[in-house]
């Protein structure tokens, strides 16, 4: 129970950017995913690239809300690791009837359906976007919230919401075919 | 808005929700499929780009925090001489000497000082205001807010991140949440997300919220070394004459920061 509340904590402190926790889980899952990523046949240069995009992608799924702590970190990070490593030595995935396992797996194939071209260029010019516009974009498509809730964060109507996002998003398109 | 334009747009909040699983995802995202023209899928897959194009851009920030934990790791050891060491011993007297004459008789620290003062003043007041209520009047929010506030004057900023990350969940009356979460980063020199916080907090109505942020703001900047973004905020709070930090403002640019 304690642990679990720890870990309930850390998953907090992890939303609001806090360096030092980060630091601290990367360090204390390390060597434990390294092992076992060995144990599956990665290379010890392959298992260390392997864990910090493993971790990067953790974070990610913390701060977009995607995990919220259904499973002990340790495995939930070790789980992301093996899936980035099947796909890199393209060996057949592990079948398996966890839920939080599956949205790894499911996630891990959705990463091949983008144009690397349009994510670069899309990058650029967001950095080019006024604040406002990026923080809407970013609630809606990256934090996954709802219109609804940014609009009651923001104090805004909806309808205001829902039209910005549109302006901002063309905006963007108009930004990157004058480009 | 007619029904299938209202169908479309539910469906891609549901797509992009936080929390409907990659399962679920699968589905939306077919019933999109089946539902968009040939125009309308290619915005949704411009969208999906979008999205996609966001999630980098964090993770090229947390790859850089990342190689700095590695970097920490590899601390090199160095054999120092006893003569070396007496020469470093030297260098670091003079050092504190000249912290020391810097901190005290710079006008600019002066000034910093103040604003420190001014700052702690804002919590106790934030914390003071939310004490306001009628007799036996139970709300957990005003009571969590003023604990974390509580706690970040008492130096305890990770605790108080953490009561107030929850709050921010709830997402209620929360620019007064995020200005502390602010305060908060900048206390911890935590200042990646800062200046776009702040930078949405001055836009608010509400001037006890603003006014704080704009100061934070001209401190970031200035810590920064981004000077000249300071001065432009600077000039602009003193030009108000009811603003709370008006004075110190004028008293920074006459010290020409």
């Amino acid at each position: 129970m304690r642990n679990l509340n720890e870990e309930e904590n850390t998953i907090q402190r992890l939303i609001v950017d806090d360096a030092m926790t980060m630091r601290d889980v990367y360090r204390k899952h390390k060597n434990g995913c390294l092992l076992s990523l060995q144990k599956l046949g990665a290379s010890l240069s392959d298992a260390e690239d392997l864990y910090q995009e493993a971790f990067v992608a953790f974070i990610i799924n913390v701060k977009k809300g995607s995990f919220r702590g259904e499973s002990k970190l340790s495995t939930y990070i070790n789980t992301i690791a093996k899936y980035k490593f099947f796909n890199l030595s393209k060996k057949p995935k592990v079948r398996t009837d966890d839920i939080s396992e599956m949205n790894i797996a499911e996630e891990e194939k959705s990463e091949l359906m983008y144009s690397s071209e349009l994510i670069d260029e899309l990058g650029i010019k967001l950095e080019a976007l006024d604040d406002k516009c990026r923080s809407l974009l970013r609630s809606y498509y990256f934090k996954g919230l709802g219109l609804k809730s940014i609009s009651t964060e923001m104090g805004l109507s909806y309808d205001f919401i829902r039209q910005k996002k549109k302006r901002c998003i063309n905006k963007l398109k108009g930004s990157i075919t004058n480009a | 808005m007619d029904n299938r334009i209202s169908k479309i747009e539910e469906l891609k909040e549901i797509y992009f929700n936080a929390d409907t699983s990659p399962k679920d995802k699968l589905e939306v995202k077919s019933q999109l499929e089946q539902l968009l023209s040939k125009e309308e899928l290619d915005e949704f897959q411009y969208e999906l780009h979008l999205s996609k194009a966001l999630e980098e851009q964090e993770k090229k920030i947390l790859k850089q925090k990342i190689s700095s934990f590695n970097k920490d790791n590899n601390v090199p050891v160095i054999i120092i001489s006893y003569r070396r060491m007496i020469s470093i011993a030297a260098v670091f007297a003079l050092a504190a000497f000249g912290i020391y004459n810097f901190a005290f008789q710079n006008d600019s620290n002066v000034s910093n000082g103040k604003y420190l003062a001014l700052l702690e003043d804002f919590q106790k007041e934030s914390s003071g205001k939310l004490s306001l209520r009628g007799n036996g009047t139970i709300d957990n929010f005003k009571d969590s807010l003023k604990t974390g506030i509580n706690l970040s004057m008492e130096g305890k900023y990770i605790e108080s991140n953490v009561i107030l990350a929850t709050l921010l969940e709830s997402k209620k009356r929360n620019e007064l949440v995020l200005l502390h979460l602010s305060i908060n980063d900048y206390m911890q020199e935590n200042y990646d997300k800062l200046e776009g916080r702040l930078t949405m907090l001055i836009e608010t109505d509400n001037r006890f919220v603003s006014q704080e942020s704009e100061m934070l703001l001209v401190q970031l900047y200035l810590n920064q070394d981004m000077d000249e973004n300071a001065k432009l905020l600077l000039k602009r709070i003193s030009s108000e004459r009811n603003h709370k930090y008006s004075p110190l403002a004028k008293e920074y640019l006459k010290n020409k920061i």
